[in-house]
């Protein structure tokens, strides 16, 4: 059974068009992310779901129910915010509670509903506090607390982790995919960030200017990517993209370099290398001329251009360098099955 | 504060020499008007003026108080303060109701000639009560409100500038709360009780505070409208209480009428301070 359907979901304001035909079956209690640059209409997408902008074209149907006309209070959804929009002036025991009093709840399991959601999220001895007493980490977690109470079918997040420092959003990241485990409820995360999107999510949609490029889980997004955008978007450091012309199993790149691959294509293609895929080899047909060093601890990312050319392309290697193995020119190798090609024209990947 | 306490070379001093002389200079004429309010009428009339106070503070207060000047154009002190706490009141009150109700209509809601209404509230600011009095005496005396509490309240509640500063507060209120409340099931009126009232709460004290100060010392409103003199309020009543000529004035009433009328603003902003200071400093989100 689907928890949440989108289909041919459009969205305009004015003559501008933001979100083009976007289609999505959620399974219940799957968790989805929603990744893309800022701007690409991952927010108002989720907006849209919660109820908070209308939906131009098409349909959402919650729990089989079409909700496009419904205000959010009667969608079943709960949503929580970037910025938390906690309600300054109530104690955390008040901001989780609010919405349950006005759904006109007896008081008895408003209650029960508060302190269980509390007990679960370790806020039980906060629950007198107003927001500004408490950390950003808290913070959090009553917002989430307050969308715990409502036990609605479908979670909504808004980058709800992109105001907390960096040990902390690593800390939270693996409470809200725990919580949703033990909860089993459906939920929908958007964010910028693309490691958040590859740990948390069951399935991902990779969003680029109001296109759903590629819908499918992190493993399959990271391994076969659709697009050129979204293989770019999806790994750190970014796959590196080269011009080449290919024949048969035979690429020629750019720079004159010619590589073998297992994928059968003619003319004009795009060459995708992930930089951890080239593998230093003095034999290696990817000659490049090394401009820079960035040790990161356990590995090192090599900054340079093609030899005889001014292509740049970057490559991880395992271990640190010192000095004197930097060399100015290194030659690297990459096995046939790790190259991937993609349509020069429509930016769409290559398969046989 | 030690940190602060280091430097007290000339410049220290220098200082406060001349804050001093400041607050000297400018508390001389209210330390004139309270020793003339405790000395008797043929004192104050004959230079020189005395400069100590005398021993008549409590037979000038309790006929200022009781009496006023004995009923010939003003009503006793005690009626006036009265009047005066009443209608600075309502204004303040009414003031902060209609510009709250209308600032939140103008933030939170969409309705045609939104823009429109909003120019007309802030095209108000530029018709004060003197521009627009005789209109204003002209419908408050065919509404019958002459000699009421109402007829003096009423026509002075719209306030423009309330509503732009409402306003403005209300635009800073980040919209996820709203949408929070929205997603809560908060109904636009439930959202403005419970949300925007309680985080408002230290912007409407600092604007109760400057507009109470406003309504206690409307002059020439009170003045024209008010023919009884059960109804004067004290800023114009003392000025009723002075007569033609400087012997039939009672001064040292008049005097003591004055420095009444200067009390309840002086407690309330006292009391009110801190909390005024937070409303026009920080917002409290």
């Amino acid at each position: 059974m689907a928890g949440l359907i989108l289909k041919n979901i459009k969205k305009s304001f004015g003559k501008v068009k933001v979100i083009h035909d976007i289609d999505l079956e959620v399974e219940d209690g799957e968790f989805i992310v929603i990744v893309g640059a800022s701007g690409c209409g991952k927010s108002t997408l989720l907006r849209m779901i919660a109820g908070l902008e209308n939906v131009t074209d098409g349909e959402i149907l919650i729990d089989n129910i079409k909700v496009n006309d419904k205000e959010p209070m009667d969608r079943n959804i709960a949503m929580v915010f970037q910025n938390y929009a906690l309600y300054p002036h109530m104690s955390v025991f008040k901001n989780m509670a609010y919405g349950l009093k006005i759904a006109g709840l007896p008081k008895a399991e408003i209650t029960e509903r508060v302190s269980k959601a509390a007990t679960m999220l370790e806020l039980d001895g906060l629950l007198d506090r107003k927001p500004r007493e408490l950390s950003g980490g808290q913070r959090q977690r009553v917002a989430m607390g307050r969308a715990i109470v409502r036990q609605p079918v479908v979670f909504l997040f808004d980058e709800p982790l992109s105001n907390l420092d960096a040990k902390l959003r690593i800390q939270m990241r693996l409470e809200i995919k725990s919580l949703q485990q033990r909860l089993g409820t459906t939920s929908l995360f958007v964010t910028h960030d693309q490691i958040e999107a590859m740990t948390m999510a069951d399935r991902m949609v990779v969003m680029n200017e109001g296109v759903a490029e590629q819908i499918g889980s992190p493993m399959d997004v990271f391994q076969k990517p659709e697009t050129v955008f979204v293989a770019q978007f999806i790994g750190s450091p970014a796959m590196n993209i080269i011009k080449a012309v290919s024949d048969k199993l035979i690429l020629k790149l750019e720079n004159g370099s010619s590589l073998k691959c297992l994928t059968q294509s003619n003319g004009d293609v795009l060459v995708g290398l992930r930089p951890e895929d080239l593998i230093p080899d003095k034999k290696g047909e990817i000659v490049v001329d090394v401009k820079l060093f960035e040790p990161i601890g356990a590995s090192t990312i090599l900054h340079g251009t093609l030899i005889n050319s001014d292509i740049k392309i970057v490559s991880v290697v395992q271990g640190l360098f010192s000095p004197k193995e930097m060399l100015s020119e290194m030659s690297f190798s990459i096995s046939p099955e790790a190259i991937h090609l993609f349509n020069q024209d429509t930016g769409k990947r290559i398969v046989n | 504060m030690s940190g602060m306490v280091e430097n007290r070379g000339l410049n220290y001093w220098l200082t406060h020499v001349g804050l001093t002389f400041g607050v000297l200079v400018l508390f001389f004429p209210l330390w004139l008007a309270f020793v003339a309010s405790t000395v008797t009428n043929s004192e104050v009339i004959h230079p020189p003026m005395p400069l100590w106070p005398g021993d008549q503070f409590f037979v000038n207060y309790g006929r200022a108080l009781i009496e006023g000047d004995s009923g010939q154009t003003s009503a006793s002190v005690a009626r006036m303060l009265l009047n005066t706490v009443t209608v600075a009141i309502g204004i303040a009150v009414g003031k902060i109701a209609i510009s709250f109700t209308s600032a939140f209509a103008i933030v939170y809601f969409r309705f045609p000639a939104r823009k429109f209404f909003f120019w007309l509230i802030f095209l108000t600011l530029m018709l004060p009560v003197e521009v627009r009095i005789l209109p204003t005496y002209e419908v408050v005396a065919s509404f019958g409100m002459l000699n009421t509490y109402s007829g003096l309240i009423f026509p002075l509640i719209a306030s423009a500038t309330a509503t732009f500063l409402f306003r403005q507060f209300f635009m800073t209120v980040p919209d996820e709360i709203v949408e929070a409340a929205r997603i809560d099931g908060a109904r636009p009126m439930q959202f403005f009780i419970d949300i925007l009232i309680p985080i408002s709460r230290t912007n409407l004290a600092a604007l109760f505070l400057i507009m109470f100060i406003y309504g206690w010392n409307q002059y020439l409103w009170p003045l024209l409208m008010t023919t009884d003199p059960s109804m004067n309020t004290i800023i114009m009543g003392v000025e009723q209480m002075i007569g033609g000529q400087d012997d039939v004035t009672p001064w040292p009433v008049v005097m003591a009428a004055s420095m009444m009328a200067m009390l309840p603003p002086i407690i309330i902003v006292i009391s009110m301070q801190k909390l005024f200071i937070r409303g026009l400093t920080d917002s409290d989100k």
